[in-house]
C-alpha cells in the first residue's frame, strides 16, 4: 500500500471527515455540494454552475478509466473535488489518473472519506460552507473563513472578456449567445446544428448585440446567485424589446425571468444530479436532465400574460421552463442537449422555428 | 380506473438453469402492481413451487400445463380483456404469439399488452434479429450462410479474423470450430460443410474476448425512456453471462463508450417500440472502437431481477404499470417515498453478482464454461468498494471464505495456468492465486481477457492476503475488513486469534444515493461510522417482538423454488402473528429480498460473522434458521448465545435426525421398524410431512411415490392421495407417526419418509430441510404447511390433528430437470437429487393427473411407434409387465440385447437392437419413448443412448415403474385435449 498524505474536509459547523489529499495538496474553501453523476468528471469540474464549490460525488469509484483532459480550452470552475476512492490504475489509453488531473489543474481534492455520509449531511442541513485542508493546526481561523465565504463576482470574473466568433457546420443562423460562464461545449447544441455563433461578454450591452443583427439571442448558463448583478437584469429587460427572439439557459433562465418581474426563491434542496425528471406540462413527455443550481424560478410569481410555465420537475413541481407571451422566447432550467435523439432536442430546434419566424404552438 | 377489468398472467413453468426463481419474483410484482389498479387477475402457471401459484396474489390461479391447448381453454373460460406474457420467460412470449397468430386471442376479444407481436418476431428470430437492428443502423455480429469454401474465406477476409464455423441448422455448438486464418479457415470449412446434412455452413465474426455490457431500459407508452442500469460481466464474450461474475454498474467503460451504449440501447428499445423493460445486450471491442448488439429481451428477465435487487428499482411492477398504458411519472417509487419511476436509480455502491453451480449434484457434467449456462443460482453481495462486494460473493456461493482452490497449494505454476486457459467453475480461484503467487495483471489479461480494472482488484485483495500472512497489525486488519476478509478468514490466514473485532455497520440501498429520506430502503454491511439501519430502526420503533428469518442463498438443485415458497410462507406468517420480521438472504432472484415481504431486509452472506452483525444493530428476540440449509442452521449455537432463541429447529435437532445412528436408535426405541440393514428395500414409497405443536401431529396430505425407493424423494413422480397403499398400512403409518411424534416432542414440521417391503412398513429417513414437496403438498391439501408449522414454532397449538385424507382430485407432482445443460451428466436418479423444477397437475382421475403432469413437465406424448427399452438385473420382473401394456396399445417393442431376452421369453414380441442401432435410430426419429435404467459402469452405451434420446426430445424414463403407470395413464386416457382447466 501506498503511503498517503492526510487530508480533512471541514464543515461550518466543525464536523471534520479525515481522508487523504487528492490532486493539490493545500487548502480550499467553497461551498460543498454532492452530484450523483458516475462519470464526466470533466465536465463537472468545467461546469458554470460550479463556481466557488466544492463537489462530492456520490458514487465511490472515481475515474476507473483515468480521466481524459478537455481539450476545447474550458475553464475549471469548481474549488474542490471530494470523492471516495480513485483509481491508480486504469485499463489503456492516454488517460491521466484523477491525482494526477487535479493536480494539472490545480485542484485541492480528498478521497477516502464517508462520501454517502456526507451527502447525507448536506442532504439533511441544505447549504453547507467547508474547507479541503493539508493542516488542522488554525482550524479556529479556518472555521471563521468558512463561514465568511460567500460566492460573489462570479460571473464578473469568469466570464470572456472579448467577443469570440465560432463558425457552425451548415450555418443558416447567426446567433449571439452571451457568456456568464458557461463551458464551450454547451454551445455545440448550436454550431452543430446550423449556427454561427458570436459569444460575447457578460457585460455586453444590447445596443451592441444588436449590432451583429443576431437571428436569436442566448442567454448562457452560469454559477451563483441571479441576483448578484442587478445591470445583467436590466440589459436582458432590453434584449427582450428588441423583437430578437430569446433562448435562456440555466442562470439566463433566472434572469431572464427576473427581468420579466417574476421571483427567485432558494430551494429547500437544490437539484443536483444527472437523473432530474422533467415533464413538459399539458403532455405526458419526461426529459431525463443533468442539473446543478439551488436557485429556481417561483412559480406563483409567474404571471400568465407574460409567461407561462411549460416545464416542470417532477419531484418537486418546481420551474424548468418558460415560454414568453410578451416577446418571442424560451428559457429552461437545464441545459438541452442538441442531439437529434436526445429528448431534449427539441427545446432547441423551438428555438429555431422562433428565428425562422414560425410561432412555435 | 384501468381500461382492463380482467387480464390473464402467464407464468414461466417449472425452475430449470437459466430460469430460476426470478419469474416468481416479478409474477408478485406483476400481480401486485394489475391488483392495485383494481383488476381480476388470472394467473396461469404449472409449478406449485411458485408464491404465485399461491391463491393469495392472483384472484384465480390455474396450474396448468403451458402450452395452447389449456392457455386457450383458460382464455375461453375466462374470456379475460388481456394477456401479460412479459412476466413470464421466451417460452410465454412464443407462447402468446402463438395464442396470437392462431387467432385464439381474437376469439376471446383479448389484447396482447406489454409487448406486440412484431416485436417477438424480430427479437426472437436469429434473421429478422439482424434485419430489424441493420434497419436501425445497428450492427450486429457479422454472420452468414454460404455453400462453398471460397464464399466463406470471402466472407472472412471482409470481416476480419478469427471466424467461427459450424455445420448450418445444427442446434450443436460445440461443433463450432475458431479459424485465426484463412488458411485454417478453408480446412475447418471444408470439414464442416461434409459435415453439414444440408452441404451448408454458418460462418460468423469471433467476438470471443469482447467485453460482455448489458443495459436494462424501461420506455413507456410515451416514449420516455429510460436506463436503470448498466451490467458488466467479468468473464469477456464466450462464457454466458450467467455463468459470469457481473458487476453493478458497468465499471470500465470510459464516459463515450458508456453514452454511445446507453444511446445505442434507448434508441433500439424506442424504435421497436417496447412497453416496459427490456435487456439489451453488447459485445464492445477491447479497444472500446466497435460494438456489436447481441441480443435483446423485451421482457422481465434473470438481469432484471438482478437489476431490480442492486438498485432497488421495481422493474416488473413497473413494466406491468407501463403495460396497463400509465406513464413512468405515474407510478411511485416507493423506496424514496417521494419520486417516481422516471428517476433513474443513482446507486453509491457497487453489486457483485457470483453464479452459483450445482456441480455437487451433477458430478459427471462438464465443468467447463461456454455459452451455454450451467449455473442454477446467484448471489447478489452489495459493497462500498469492488473489493468488498466481491469477497462478500465469495462466502455467498462457497464454504470458504477466501477465493481459494481447494488444492491450492499441491498445483504448480503449469497447473494454474492451464485451469485458467480451460475457464471451468475454478478460473477465478485460479487467477486469484496466480496473483497471490505474483503473476502480473498484463499475463493474465493476455491470457483470459478479463480487463485490467476488475485483474486490479483481485490484485488488491491478494496483495492484503500476503500482507496479513507477512505482518499482521491493527491497520492491515482494517483494511482487510474494508477488503471483505472475514475474522474467519484472517484468522486462517494469520493463525492469530482476532480479539478486538471490527463490526460492521450498514449502508442502504435507496434508489438515490441518500439524495433523499428513504421511506422503505434495505441494507448492506459495510465498514465505517454511521450505522443508518440502526437510524432507521430508532425512528421507527414500535412494540412488536422481533424475528431474523434466514434466507437459503443461492439456489442450488434441492434447494430452490421449494426453499424460498417456504421461507415467504413463514415470513407472512410469522408477520401475521404479530412479529416484527428481519430477513437476510443474498439470492437476487428470491421472493425473500424483496422489500415489500418482510419488513426488513439484509441483502448479505449467511456466514456467522454476516448473520451476527444483522443480530448486533437488530437485537431480534427470535431467529428461524430452518430454511436456510446446513449453513444457516449452525449458526444457531451462535445465535443462541448472543441471547437469540431459536424458533423451530435448532442444530443439535437437526444433528439428531441427519444422523442416521442416532436417529434410528430413537426409532428402536420409538418401536418403529426402519431400513437400517443391509437388505434392498424395493416398495411403495410414502412421504409424510408432520406437523407437531409438540403433543399433537397433523399430516396435511400423505403422498406417494410411483418409483419404487433408491432415487431422491423430490425427484420422484408423486401422487396424492395414495393410490396403493391399504388401509392396514395408513393404521401403521399413523402409528409410526405417534410414536416419532412422542418421542422427539418438537415443535415444527418434520419430513418422514416411508417404503412397504414385504407387506410392512419402514421408515426410511426424516429430515427437517427436505421441503421439496411442501409447496404440492400445501397445494395439493389446501392446508398451509408452512403457516401451521410456524405457528406450533411460535408455541400455537394444532387445531387439527391426525392425517387428513381428503381429497377431491387427484394431484401430481413430476419433477422438471434440466440435463439437456449439463453435458456428459447421466439422467439416472439417486439419492442426489438432480431435479431442478417441479410442475404440479390435478385431475379427476389419477390417470388424467399424470398424464397431464407429464405433458406440463414438457414431455412430447405420442400414441403410437415404437418404444426402446434396456433396464438393468434388478428391473426385469416388473419389465414385462410394462412392455406388455405398451404392446397393447399398438407400440412396437425394441430392446437391447439382455433386455429383449427376457422380454421374449415372456411371450412379449420384441425386436432387438444393439446399442449402435439403438442409437441410430433414435437420432432417426424412430422411437416415442425410451426406457433406460441400466447403470452406467456395467455398460457406458446405455449413457449415449439416454443422452442422444434427450437430445432428441425423446421422452425417457429411468425408472420401470414410472413408464409403467405412464403406459397405464395413456391407455385410460384418450382424449387429453378435453382435459378439465382447474382454478384451484
Amino acid at each position: 500500500m501506498k503511503k498517503r498524505n492526510s487530508a480533512y474536509l471541514i464543515l461550518e459547523d466543525g464536523t471534520v471527515f479525515q481522508g487523504f489529499s487528492m490532486g493539490k495538496i493545500g487548502t480550499t474553501i467553497g461551498e460543498v455540494v454532492f452530484n450523483t453523476c458516475t462519470s464526466a468528471y470533466t465536465d463537472i469540474l468545467s461546469d458554470p454552475t460550479y463556481y466557488g464549490q466544492i463537489v462530492a460525488q456520490t458514487y465511490p469509484l472515481a475515474a476507473n478509466r483515468g480521466v481524459a483532459p478537455d481539450t476545447d480550452g474550458s475553464k475549471i470552475m469548481s474549488n474542490g473535488y471530494i470523492v471516495r476512492e480513485w483509481c491508480d490504475v486504469y485499463s489503456d489509453g492516454n488517460e491521466m489518473n484523477l491525482d494526477d488531473y487535479l493536480k494539472s489543474i490545480d485542484i485541492v481534492g480528498i478521497c477516502g472519506i464517508d462520501t454517502r455520509r456526507l451527502t447525507r449531511y448536506l442532504r439533511d442541513k441544505g447549504y453547507v460552507n467547508g474547507a479541503i485542508t493539508d493542516f488542522l493546526d488554525n482550524k479556529d481561523k479556518l472555521l471563521e473563513d468558512i463561514k465568511n465565504y460567500t460566492i460573489s463576482g462570479a460571473v464578473r470574473e469568469i466570464s470572456i472578456k472579448e467577443p469570440v466568433e465560432m463558425k457552425g457546420e451548415n450555418a443558416k443562423y447567426n446567433v449571439v449567445a452571451i457568456d456568464y460562464g458557461s463551458p464551450r461545449k454547451q454551445l455545440n447544441a448550436f454550431l452543430l446544428n446550423g449556427c454561427n455563433v458570436t459569444f460575447v461578454p457578460a457585460f455586453t450591452t444590447p445596443e451592441e448585440i444588436m449590432k451583429y443583427s443576431p437571428d436569436g439571442v442566448v442567454l448562457c448558463d452560469g454559477p451563483a446567485d441571479p441576483d448578484d448583478e442587478p445591470l445583467l437584469i436590466e440589459n436582458i429587460k432590453k434584449l427582450t424589446e428588441q423583437g430578437v427572439p430569446v433562448f435562456a439557459i440555466g442562470l439566463g433562465h433566472q434572469m431572464l425571468a427576473l427581468a420579466m418581474g417574476f421571483k427567485i426563491v432558494k430551494m429547500a434542496k437544490g437539484h443536483r444530479g444527472s437523473n432530474q425528471p422533467v415533464i413538459i406540462s399539458g403532455t405526458n413527455t419526461i426529459m431525463i436532465t443533468d442539473q446543478n443550481h439551488g436557485y429556481s424560478v417561483d412559480a406563483d410569481s409567474v404571471d400568465s400574460s407574460v409567461a407561462d410555465i411549460i416545464m416542470t420537475n417532477i419531484n418537486d413541481n418546481t420551474v424548468e421552463g418558460l415560454k414568453y407571451n410578451k416577446f418571442t422566447g424560451l428559457s429552461v432550467q437545464f441545459t438541452p442537449k442538441g442531439d437529434e435523439d436526445s429528448s431534449t432536442g427539441f427545446i432547441i430546434r423551438d428555438f429555431f422555428k422562433m428565428m425562422d419566424g414560425e410561432n412555435n404552438e | 380506473m384501468s381500461k382492463y377489468n380482467k387480464i390473464l398472467v402467464l407464468g414461466a413453468g417449472p425452475i430449470k438453469i437459466g430460469q430460476s426463481l426470478e419469474f416468481d419474483y416479478s409474477a408478485l410484482q406483476v400481480c401486485r402492481a394489475l391488483k392495485e389498479e383494481g383488476i381480476t387477475v388470472i394467473f396461469a402457471n404449472s409449478t406449485p413451487s411458485a408464491l404465485s401459484t399461491d391463491k393469495t396474489y392472483a384472484d384465480r390461479v390455474y396450474i396448468e400445463p403451458l402450452n395452447i391447448e389449456s392457455v386457450k381453454r383458460i382464455l375461453e373460460k375466462e374470456k379475460p380483456d388481456a394477456l401479460l406474457s412479459t412476466a413470464g420467460g421466451d417460452e410465454s412470449l412464443e407462447l402468446s404469439l402463438e395464442l396470437a397468430q392462431n387467432g385464439y386471442l381474437d376469439e376471446t376479444n383479448t389484447i396482447l399488452i406489454g409487448i406486440n407481436q412484431e416485436v417477438i418476431r424480430s427479437v426472437k428470430n436469429r434473421h429478422s434479429f439482424t434485419d430489424v437492428l441493420n434497419e436501425m443502423d445497428e450492427p450486429t455480429v457479422p454472420a452468414l450462410v454460404v455453400n462453398g469454401v471460397e464464399e466463406a474465406c470471402d466472407f472472412a477476409d471482409k470481416v476480419g479474423y478469427p471466424v467461427i464455423v459450424r455445420p448450418a441448422y445444427t442446434p450443436d455448438r460445440e461443433s463450432a470450430e475458431y479459424c485465426y486464418d484463412r488458411e485454417s479457415l478453408w480446412v475447418k470449412a471444408e470439414k464442416s460443410l461434409e459435415a453439414s446434412i444440408v452441404s451448408q455452413i454458418l460462418i460468423e465474426k469471433s467476438i470471443a474476448g469482447w467485453k460482455e455490457i448489458e443495459f436494462e431500459v424501461i420506455r413507456d407508452k410515451d416514449n420516455n425512456c429510460l436506463s436503470v442500469s448498466s451490467v458488466e460481466s467479468i468473464d469477456p464474450v464466450g462464457i454466458h453471462t450467467g455463468d459470469s461474475i457481473v458487476v453493478i454498474p458497468a465499471q470500465t467503460l470510459t464516459d463515450p463508450e458508456f453514452t454511445k451504449l446507453r444511446r445505442a440501447s434507448r434508441k433500439i428499445v424506442s424504435k421497436l417500440g417496447v412497453e416496459g423493460s427490456c435487456n439489451v445486450q453488447f459485445a464492445l471491442s477491447p479497444d472500446g472502437k466497435q460494438y456489436f448488439i447481441t441480443g435483446i429481451d423485451p421482457r422481465v428477465s434473470r438481469t432484471s431481477a438482478l437489476v431490480s435487487k442492486a438498485t432497488g428499482y421495481r422493474i416488473a411492477y413497473v413494466s406491468a404499470k407501463i403495460a396497463l398504458g400509465k406513464s413512468l411519472f405515474e407510478i411511485e417509487n416507493d423506496v424514496t417515498g417521494c419520486t417516481t419511476a422516471c428517476n433513474e436509480p443513482a446507486m453509491d455502491y457497487c453489486a457483485v453478482k457470483f453464479p452459483k453451480w450445482s456441480f455437487e449434484s451433477f458430478d459427471k457434467a462438464s465443468r467447463t464454461l461456454g455459452t451455454m449456462m450451467k449455473a442454477t443460482g446467484e448471489s447478489l453481495t452489495i459493497g462500498t468498494g469492488f473489493e468488498l462486494a466481491f469477497m462478500k460473493g465469495v462466502r455467498s456461493v462457497n464454504k470458504n471464505h477466501l477465493p481459494h482452490l481447494e488444492n491450492n497449494e499441491s498445483l504448480t505454476d503449469a497447473d494454474l495456468n492451464e485451469i485458467i486457459r480451460k475457464s471451468d467453475d475454478n478460473r477465478i480461484f485460479a487467477i486469484y492465486e496466480a496473483l497471490l503467487r505474483g503473476v502480473s495483471v498484463d499475463e493474465l489479461n493476455a491470457i483470459t481477457n478479463i480487463d485490467k480494472w476488475f485483474l486490479n482488484k483481485f490484485k488488491n485483495i491478494a496483495e492484503t492476503e500476503n500482507l496479513l500472512k507477512e505482518k499482521f497489525s491493527k491497520d492491515v486488519y482494517e483494511s482487510a475488513k474494508n477488503m471483505g476478509f472475514t475474522d474467519k478468514a484472517i484468522e486462517e490466514i494469520t493463525g492469530t486469534e482476532i480479539e478486538n473485532s471490527l463490526s460492521a455497520v450498514f449502508n442502504s440501498v435507496d434508489t438515490c444515493s441518500a439524495e433523499f429520506d428513504a421511506q422503505k430502503p434495505y441494507f448492506y454491511s459495510v465498514y465505517g461510522t454511521d450505522n443508518e439501519a440502526e437510524i432507521f430502526i430508532n425512528a421507527n420503533k414500535n412494540n412488536k417482538k422481533k424475528v431474523l428469518v434466514v434466507g437459503s442463498g443461492p439456489s442450488v438443485t434441492g434447494r430452490s423454488g421449494d426453499n424460498d415458497y417456504c421461507t415467504v410462507h413463514c415470513i407472512n406468517s410469522l408477520k401475521a402473528q404479530g412479529f416484527e420480521v428481519v430477513v437476510i438472504n443474498n439470492n437476487p432472484a428470491s421472493v425473500t429480498t424483496d422489500y415489500n415481504v418482510a419488513d426488513r431486509v439484509y441483502i448479505d452472506p449467511l456466514s456467522s460473522e454476516d448473520i451476527l452483525n444483522v443480530v448486533k444493530t437488530e437485537k431480534p428476540q427470535y431467529a428461524v434458521v430452518l430454511f436456510g440449509g446446513e449453513v444457516a442452521i449452525k449458526t444457531s449455537k451462535l445465535l443462541q448465545e448472543n441471547g437469540v432463541e431459536i424458533l423451530g429447529a435448532d442444530y443439535d435437532f437437526y444433528r439428531k435426525i441427519t444422523n442416521k445412528i442416532e436417529f434410528f436408535d430413537i426409532l428402536d426405541y420409538a418401536n418403529v421398524k426402519h431400513t437400517s440393514s443391509k437388505k434392498l428395500f424395493v416398495g411403495t414409497c410414502i412421504e409424510a410431512h408432520v406437523i407437531s405443536d409438540g403433543e399433537s401431529y397433523f399430516v396435511p396430505a400423505l403422498c406417494e411415490h410411483i418409483e419404487k425407493a433408491h432415487i431422491n424423494s423430490g425427484d420422484s413422480i408423486s401422487v396424492v392421495p395414495t393410490v396403493s397403499v391399504n388401509d392396514s398400512m395408513l393404521e401403521t403409518v399413523e402409528e409410526y407417526i405417534n410414536n416419532i411424534i412422542y418421542e422427539l416432542s418438537f415443535k415444527g414440521a418434520l419430513d418422514i419418509q416411508f417404503v412397504v417391503f414385504d407387506n410392512d412398513l419402514y421408515v426410511t429417513k426424516a429430515s427437517i430441510t427436505n421441503t421439496a414437496l411442501v409447496p404440492f403438498v400445501s397445494k395439493a391439501s389446501g392446508f398451509d404447511v408452512v403457516d401451521m408449522a410456524v405457528r406450533c414454532m411460535a408455541g400455537e397449538k394444532l387445531s387439527v390433528t391426525g392425517i387428513n385424507k381428503i381429497s377431491n382430485n387427484y394431484y401430481v407432482r413430476v419433477p422438471v430437470f434440466s440435463f439437456e445443460k449439463l453435458k456428459g451428466d447421466d439422467m439416472l436418479l439417486g439419492e442426489k437429487t438432480k431435479s431442478t423444477g417441479d410442475v404440479l397437475s390435478i385431475g379427476d382421475t389419477f390417470d388424467n393427473a399424470l398424464l397431464k403432469g407429464m405433458i406440463a413437465s414438457g414431455m412430447r406424448i405420442k400414441r403410437t411407434g415404437s418404444v426402446l427399452v434396456s433396464v438393468s438385473e434388478s428391473d426385469k420382473a416388473d419389465t414385462a409387465k410394462m412392455a406388455d401394456e405398451f404392446l397393447a396399445q399398438g407400440f412396437r417393442i425394441y430392446a437391447t440385447s439382455d433386455t429383449a431376452k427376457i422380454l421374449n421369453s415372456n411371450h412379449i414380441a420384441t425386436n432387438t437392437a444393439s446399442c449402435e442401432q439403438a442409437i441410430e435410430m433414435i437420432n432417426s426419429n424412430k422411437f416415442s419413448y425410451v426406457v433406460s435404467t441400466l447403470q452406467h459402469n456395467k455398460n457406458t452405451d446405455e449413457e449415449i443412448i439416454r443422452r442422444t434420446a434427450l437430445m432428441k426430445k425423446v421422452p425417457v424414463f429411468t425408472s420401470v415403474q414410472s413408464a409403467y403407470t405412464f403406459s397405464k395413464s395413456l391407455a385410460n386416457n384418450n382424449v387429453m385435449e378435453e382435459l378439465e382447466v382447474t382454478d384451484i
